[in-house]
């Protein structure tokens, strides 16, 4: 691993454009020649911007799981749902199966997903060397699941539109479903801005050099 | 690394690009930071809201569901159910209830839950919205300042709830007659209150009715306001007539109580305090008896008689000349051992005022009433009796009846005695009726003699008589035999007569010859020429 000294574009002072992806020079012209994009060695800020849209994620999973999402007004009554207090209803009405899809994906896979990037951005802020590659795997399947977790959200958007019939029943969204859709939108904001090229930064350094990252040529 | 080392004079980029971005404090930060200030609100606003635990105890968790069951007060959520369970003697129901914080103020010492389900009652139908909501908790808040935790909720929803404009009012009455919780009280035919309790008295000997006037009307219920039971139909016979009385069709089915203020004396007395919650009413068994005069003075008098009295019964009226002035309050006898007789004992209450309240001179009225018992006195020297007279003759009812007899014998009250006696007069009827007694028993003695004759003579003249007749049989028998026309007296009877008249032919040939011949009396008969 030592020996491995990979050539990099930052070290050769070139970056691609996000935008266009032609290969320009930051150091000479902070925007892209051809679009005008701005130029970046490695996303602004990516470890700050993280921890932050993911601490938010955490701030907001607690009303999320704990206001109501649904509130079903109805002959019978109000009910308010919570995303927990439905999959108890699936589970407890038989429903084993989809109580655990519901499950999986609105409570475990949310929390999963946090606590992965969590462990990404602070083995890359520590400069960890610890299994770089399926870190890089962790990354790539977070940012395929991400926008999945949104499904809770659209099956509330639907439910409210389609159950409407005045006073016999209607459905409304409740104000958990807010927060639920803002950790889900946060924690893909944290994966976007999350770059997964600083897992393999720590590497490029030669382990014996890699203390003193100032004195790097 | 080994192309680039000819261009490092220049500081390496990376270096560069990273510390320019890093300033230390980055606009992103704003966003926990709303995300945490949202969250701490939530929570907060959580833990501000929520109230205290209440427990409360029912009977039965019919319709109560952990978790679901709401508490609402003006179909407004304060709480909801977290637990039931049985009670520790298990006898009830232990419901815990998670309180808003706005409720707070609605838990005192007399606050009042129930459980609203679909109920059918007197009043209508109620709780129709729970049938498809399920049952709900409901809290009717108290007025007291005490704050409380633990109460015990009521099996039936109050009839009237604490913030309803209005005042409660106590009555006794000797039963509860058709009265219910929820049945209506009336004001001149409108309904404008309801039953909202009942009790028996803590001695048994009455019930307590408790009634809630509406606000506009309660003002209408003052010191002096009666009430009667209003039920529907009430039929009554007595020494008085038949009497019919009917309020409303509603209260023919469910009963009611109606009120009234008796209409103002003619010499204006003075207007009636207001009610107090502490007024306690009478409630009379009908409108009637309701409106009559309250008797504050009542004196008892024993009467007694030798004669039944069979048809008097208690509460029947004393009348002097047509007016009401006293009821008969109890009935007895006597029995001394040693006496001859058994009397039978009136006990009546007389209302002197009822005399009074008619008397010209109020003032000397007021003096005579201080002075009754040398009315009484004066009056019994006068003549005054008591009798007992037949109201009803169809039913027999009776009554006593105060009247002069001047021709009664004297008598006196005896004051000295716990309850006095006032003289009584056999009753008119009555007389009539033991003289008619005396009538026939003469008359069933007479028989009864007649009847003893007879027998008598049956006995002793029968025989005697047979023997007779026979004798007189056989006597006629000859007679038949000798007056027979072929019988041998009645031939020598026919002879001899036909003798007779030969020889009467004779004596007249000799007459008619002596007649024309005198001298052949002494010449004799000349022979024929």
């Amino acid at each position: 691993m030592s020996q491995w000294t990979p050539f990099s574009a930052a070290r050769a002072g070139r970056a691609l454009c996000t935008t266009c992806g032609m290969l320009g020079r930051p150091v000479e012209t902070a925007h892209c020649r051809r679009c005008g994009t701005r130029l970046h060695f490695r996303k602004t800020d990516s470890i700050q911007r993280s921890w932050a849209l993911l601490l938010a994620a955490y701030a907001l999973y607690l009303p999320a799981n704990l206001l109501p999402i649904t509130e079903t007004r109805s002959i019978f009554g109000v009910q308010r749902d919570t995303i927990l207090s439905g999959v108890v209803y699936l589970w407890s009405d038989g429903s084993w199966a989809i109580a655990g899809v519901v499950f999986i994906a609105s409570i475990v896979v949310p929390l999963l997903k946090l606590f992965s990037l969590t462990l990404l951005v602070l083995s890359v802020q520590r400069r960890w060397r610890w299994q770089p590659l399926p870190r890089a795997r962790l990354y790539r399947f977070l940012e395929l699941i991400g926008r999945w977790s949104m499904l809770d959200v659209f099956v509330v958007a639907i439910l409210v539109t389609l159950v409407q019939a005045r006073s016999l029943a209607a459905v409304e969204p409740g104000s958990g479903i807010l927060a639920f859709a803002a950790v889900v939108v946060l924690s893909m904001l944290a994966t976007q801005a999350f770059d997964p090229r600083l897992i393999w930064e720590p590497l490029d350094a030669p382990v014996n050099t890699a203390p003193s990252r100032e004195n790097r040529p | 690394m080994t192309s680039d080392t000819p261009r490092s004079p220049t500081p390496p980029p990376t270096v560069r690009a990273v510390r320019h971005a890093r300033s230390p404090l980055s606009w992103i930060w704003l966003v926990p930071a709303v995300a945490v200030l949202l969250t701490l609100g939530l929570t907060i606003h959580a833990l501000m809201q929520r109230g205290p635990q209440i427990t409360l105890q029912f009977s039965s968790a019919e319709g109560l569901e952990a978790k679901k069951t709401k508490l609402k007060y003006k179909d407004v959520e304060i709480g909801t159910v977290s637990d039931i369970a049985l009670s520790d003697d298990r006898r009830s129901v232990k419901v815990t209830v998670a309180m808003q914080k706005q409720a707070e103020p609605l838990l005192v010492d007399d606050s009042r839950f129930w459980v609203v389900r679909p109920r059918i009652g007197t009043g209508g139908v109620s709780g129709l919205g729970t049938l498809l909501s399920g049952a709900y908790l409901a809290i009717d808040p108290g007025r007291s300042p005490q704050p409380r935790h633990t109460f015990i909720g009521l099996d039936k929803p109050p009839v009237v709830v604490n913030d309803m404009p209005g005042r409660q009012f106590l009555l006794s009455a000797r039963d509860l007659g058709s009265l219910d919780i929820g049945v209506p009280v009336y004001f001149r035919r409108i309904p404008v209150g309801r039953v909202v309790g009942y009790a028996l008295q803590q001695d048994g000997h009455g019930v307590e009715v408790r009634i809630f006037v509406d606000a506009p009307y309660d003002r209408f219920v003052n010191a002096g306001t009666r009430f009667w039971h209003a039920d529907g139909l009430n039929v009554a016979l007595d020494a008085e007539g038949l009497k019919l009385q009917m309020q409303s069709l509603v209260s023919v089915a469910v009963g009611g109580i109606a009120f009234a203020n008796p209409d103002k004396d003619s010499d204006g007395a003075d207007a009636p305090a207001q009610a107090t919650p502490e007024t306690r009413f009478e409630l009379y068994t009908d409108r009637t008896e309701a409106l009559r005069q309250p008797d504050s003075v009542v004196e008892t008098y024993r009467l007694t008689f030798d004669e039944s009295v069979r048809g008097l019964a208690i509460g029947a009226p004393v009348d002097f000349r047509g007016l009401t002035v006293g009821e008969v309050s109890r009935i007895n006898f006597d029995y001394r051992r040693g006496a001859d007789s058994i009397v039978m004992n009136a006990e009546i209450k007389l209302y002197p005022e009822r005399f009074l309240r008619r008397w010209r001179n109020r003032a000397t009225a007021s003096s005579q009433l201080a002075n009754t018992r040398a009315v009484v006195d004066d009056l019994v020297a006068k003549g005054l009796r008591a009798q007992l007279r037949t109201g009803n003759l169809l039913t027999g009812q009776r009554y006593v009846a105060l009247d002069f007899f001047p021709k009664a014998r004297a008598a006196r009250v005896d004051w000295q005695q716990p309850v006095p006696r006032l003289p009584t007069q056999p009753g008119s009827l009555d007389s009539l009726q033991e003289q008619l007694q005396t009538l026939m028993d003469g008359l069933q003695k007479t028989l009864g003699q007649a009847d003893q004759l007879i027998a008598t003579a049956d006995r002793t003249l029968l025989p005697e008589l047979t023997a007779t007749l026979k004798s007189a049989r056989d006597t006629l028998q000859r007679a038949d035999g000798v007056l027979a026309s072929d019988a041998p007296t009645q031939q020598e009877l026919r002879n001899t007569l036909r003798e007779v008249g030969r020889a009467a032919g004779a004596v007249r040939n000799l007459a008619d010859m002596l007649e024309r011949q005198p001298e052949a009396l002494i010449t004799g008969k000349k022979a024929p020429q």
